[in-house]
């Protein structure tokens, strides 16, 4: 703010006094203007945040309504006749601030889920910026990423920031990554995403999805399925859940092609960072007590039903889930066929390929797919894995405490490509 | 089987034949021809007439369908599909009408909730023409035992025709054929907007809606 010709030195004779022009910011003063005799001189003052007006955030979409911040300056307030005049020039208003975090939810899931988590609780407490509006049907990977081609820029256009981070859970990371890839560079002109920082994602696929995949293939060209290498609930488990278009682009087959064509295309710019996460908290497999699951009900009232029937049943499933993902590097499928007279008959087997060494997970994601060793891994900056006592299953990969270990690799991001520059 | 959909210029009253009760027959199932491979992609061009279709998986053998086709795919040869007369469309998933939101199992367009024959929305797919979009739904009971793996969506499934521009579905809706263990459903549209796929996952059946979008007086 530029103040002309402001005499706060002067020594006029008496009863005069030198000139004091009082600067008040929304109605509280923040000091004196300085100066000289006839010449321009810049003023400077340090504001609390908490005295700012910002404006409410727009609808998705719509931009946020300006609201005024209001500055008076008081001229010549030291002497009681008008003795000193001053002009400004103009006012500017600066501040650092954290770009706003754009939460990406999961398959099968949609935005509350990180308030369920807890995620939005320490982002609240820290005082981030953060929109978790974004819901999206159970769909694959292309059409979310196109998708959020349409939902980012309208969140980015309702905060009237030019830059933003985006966080993903499980199969959300892939979501972000399409777009990330095909559609952020033509965005960039209008906003950045300086970070993507996902939680659980299967950057290498699951397992998981591979035997639920198998099960369908195997039973749909065959008369009798049966399953080898893996826990006896498995062929219960897998009877009763029907793939939806999601889990189909989780395979790692799919996966690993999708990786082939997104992770060269992903923009140099972006910042990327991964939680990973082992559900088995005391080595001992899934337990109720402690309860390693207790998330994963809440994200699922049928399994939260079959807890209530019996506590043995819920954890019996998700216990397989989690050995199927512990001792299986692949799954394979062997089809025999039988002459019975003239009838022939096809049975098929779906068999787990073991895994060398037990692979840690959060009972749908492993530690090492997570981190996308082999895959984005060499794009990744910052990257932590919770595991022993700090394990976390696929629900609790987003709660607080995680969002505590992600926002400081947000901040840094913030301090060296973002409004954090110093 | 044709399912017509006539929009007069004005007053936007959309009959679709089967849906409606018209003339026309209800969706037909048609067995697919060894595409075994779930990750990879089916790909569709319209035939050279215009009128058939063509598909294939990568590297898999090429089918034909015929408006007359006796309610089967006929083989065709690398020849024909390289002869195809317009872009190839991947069944990968839908593209999005503006000023649409999803919450629920539910869609709302322009803040208007559009009322689905099923009791779940599970995708929406506009056509390339941009005028309308496919709206696929189902009744079925989901399971979800496993977050984050599964819905367990399950037949019923519908399909609906939404006209963009005013946010009318059309009225009824062809009610899919598929039954058994059928989780989520793969659908695309042909490149003219004429024929709407939809496939089930286990690669094992087919369903193709032909759309007749015409323009009549009031």
């Amino acid at each position: 703010m530029p103040g002309f010709d402001v005499d706060f030195d002067a020594t006029p004779p008496p009863p005069f006094q030198p000139e004091r022009d009082r600067v008040l910011f929304n109605g509280q003063p923040l000091g004196f203007l300085q100066g000289v005799n006839n010449a321009w001189v810049l003023n400077s003052f340090e504001i609390p945040i908490g005295r700012l007006r910002f404006p409410a955030r727009g609808a998705n979409g719509v931009a946020p309504t300006p609201v005024n911040n209001d500055i008076v300056i008081e001229i010549d307030t030291a002497n009681t006749d008008e003795v000193w005049c001053t002009a400004v020039d103009w006012a500017a208003l600066s501040m650092k601030a954290l770009s706003p975090l754009v939460l990406i939810h999961g398959n099968g899931s949609n935005g509350g889920f990180y308030e369920r988590q807890g995620f939005n609780a320490t982002l609240r407490a820290r005082r981030v910026a953060f929109d978790n509006s974004i819901n999206m049907p159970t769909d694959f990977i292309a059409p979310h990423g196109a998708l959020l081609d349409r939902l980012i820029p309208a969140i980015v256009k309702s905060f009237g920031v030019d830059s933003v981070h985006l966080v993903a859970h499980s199969k959300g990371g892939l979501d972000s990554r399409d777009y990330l890839a095909r559609y952020q560079p033509a965005r960039d002109a209008d906003f950045k995403v300086l970070s993507l920082s996902t939680l659980s994602t299967p950057h290498n696929g699951s397992v998981l999805a591979d035997l639920l995949i198998a099960y369908e293939t195997a039973a749909a060209s065959s008369s009798f399925v049966s399953f080898s290498g893996f826990p006896g609930m498995t062929a219960a488990m897998a009877r009763t859940l029907t793939p939806d278009n999601g889990t189909r682009n989780l395979t790692t087959g799919f996966v690993a092609a999708f990786n082939g064509s997104n992770v060269g295309a992903l923009p140099a710019a972006n910042v990327f960072n991964t939680i990973a996460a082992d559900a088995d908290t005391n080595g001992n497999a899934i337990d109720s007590t402690p309860d390693e699951y207790l998330e994963l009900r809440t994200e699922s009232t049928a399994l939260t039903r079959v807890h209530n029937l019996s506590t043995a049943g819920s954890r019996g499933i998700v216990d397989a889930t989690y050995q199927i993902l512990r001792n299986s590097a692949a799954v394979s499928i062997t089809y025999t066929t039988r002459s019975l007279g003239p009838i022939s008959v096809t049975t098929s087997t779906v068999s787990s390929v073991p895994v060398t060494t037990p692979l840690g997970n959060d009972t749908l994601v492993t530690l090492s797919s997570a981190r996308g060793v082999g895959s984005v891994a060499g794009r990744v900056s910052n990257s932590f894995s919770f595991t022993g006592a700090a394990g976390r299953n696929h629900s609790n990969v987003a709660n607080g405490g995680v969002a505590s270990t992600v926002l400081p690799w947000i901040f840094d991001v913030e301090r060296r490509n973002g409004d954090l520059r110093f | 089987m044709l399912l017509q959909i006539l929009r007069p210029a004005l007053a936007l009253a959309i009959a679709m034949g089967a849906a409606a009760g018209c003339d026309a027959q209800p969706p037909v199932m048609l067995g697919t021809p060894g595409w075994n491979n779930p990750n990879l992609p089916l790909l569709l061009r319209p035939a050279e007439d215009g009128v058939a279709l063509l598909l294939r998986q990568e590297g898999g053998p090429v089918a034909l369908w015929q408006p007359n086709g006796g309610g089967r795919l006929l083989t065709a040869d690398d020849s024909r599909w390289q002869r195809g007369g317009q872009p190839v469309s991947q069944c990968t998933g839908g593209r999005w009408p503006a000023g649409l939101q999803y919450a629920d199992g539910r869609f709302t367009l322009r803040g208007s909730l559009l009322v689905t024959a099923g009791s779940r929305a599970l995708s929406i797919d506009a056509a390339p023409g941009g005028q309308w979009a496919a709206l696929l739904s189902s009744s079925g009971q989901g399971s979800g035992l496993v977050p984050f793996l599964s819905r367990g969506e399950s037949p019923p499934f519908y399909a609906q025709f939404l006209h963009i521009d005013t946010g009318r579905l059309a009225p009824g809706a062809a009610r899919l054929p598929f039954t058994g263990r059928v989780g989520g459903l793969v659908s695309c549209w042909s490149a003219d907007g004429r024929h709407f796929l939809v496939l089930d996952p286990t690669l094992n059946g087919l369903v193709v809606l032909t759309l007749d979008l015409k323009e009549t007086s009031p």
